[in-house]
């Protein structure tokens, strides 16, 4: 019987954490399989970027990729995404408009917690320009279940990479 | 399969430099292609690069982390964002993202480029 049982604590503590990864790597998969809300393919980036391979649609993250880089755990290939119209950043898109945002605000973000306000607000302009409430909503609500599976407060440290660039100059 | 043996088995063994290559010639030709005509987008993009006078001499650029979307039996869609090296060999992210189509026997191709 006591074969079953770690033989040692680090024995121990390594199952638990194997164990706990392996968690949240299921949670973090299911989280990132692909729902259309009106017409917006959310999910995770990968997921995201095959089904709409080829459409004028840009994977936006919901969080800005360049924000949250340096945050354990974080993969931009698992992070929540969405479609947003015109990949080509063409102006007065919906993507065109949440850019605008992240560009203006995304390299200023000190933690998670303002990152993800900078996504939302993101979202919340690209709806003036034809993104679905609903749409957004959804995106939203799966951003932060990711955050929440990767087990981070909001007031853990974020350090976006042009911040750190603009400060070499 | 690492990542790599994915990227290569689409693009060649000498797929990574190849990639670096390509990220080196971004002109505005190529932004133009696909549709990226957004001055202040586009002003951005230049800024970053005109920390060195003849695009990418002076400033190391390397393949950054990228992240590998098998799109079919043929096709791989490549995200990653544009390093630069600094003085001690640092690889530093850059804010700036692109997408590059691998396909098989095929010239590269620009998808996207963003933030």
């Amino acid at each position: 019987m006591s074969g079953s049982y770690p033989r040692t604590e680090n024995e121990a503590f390594d199952k638990t954490t194997a164990n706990s990864q392996d968690r949240i790597n299921r949670q973090i998969e299911a989280l990132g399989r692909v729902v259309w809300v009106d017409g917006h393919a959310i999910g995770s980036y990968t997921n995201v970027a095959r089904a709409t391979f080829g459409e004028d649609t840009s994977a936006h993250h919901v969080t800005q990729a360049q924000s949250v880089l340096g945050i354990p755990g974080y993969k931009k290939a698992q992070a929540i995404t969405i479609s947003l119209t015109d990949r080509s950043l063409g102006k007065g898109t919906e993507h065109w408009a949440a850019t605008q945002v992240q560009r203006r605000e995304g390299g200023n973000v000190s933690n998670l917690g303002e990152a993800k306000k900078v996504g939302r607000r993101a979202l919340k302009s690209a709806v003036k320009y034809g993104l679905s409430r609903k749409a957004a909503k959804v995106a939203i609500a799966k951003d932060k279940m990711y955050w929440s599976i990767l087990g981070h407060s909001d007031k853990i440290t974020a350090d976006p990479v042009w911040k750190r660039r603009k400060s070499r100059k | 399969m690492t990542d790599y043996d994915e990227l290569a088995a689409y693009g060649g063994p000498d797929i990574e430099q190849k990639i670096s290559d390509f990220l080196k010639k971004l002109t505005k030709r190529k932004f133009a292609q696909i549709g990226v005509t957004d001055a202040a987008f586009i002003e951005t993009i230049n800024e970053f690069l005109s920390d060195s006078p003849n695009t990418f001499t002076d400033w190391d650029y390397r393949l950054g982390q990228p992240d590998l979307v098998p799109i079919d039996d043929n096709t791989l869609l490549v995200l990653t964002h544009l390093v630069e090296i600094d003085e001690n060999d640092q690889q530093i992210p850059s804010p700036i993202l692109v997408e590059i189509v691998v396909r098989r026997d095929s010239p590269l191709e620009l998808y996207s480029v963003r933030f």
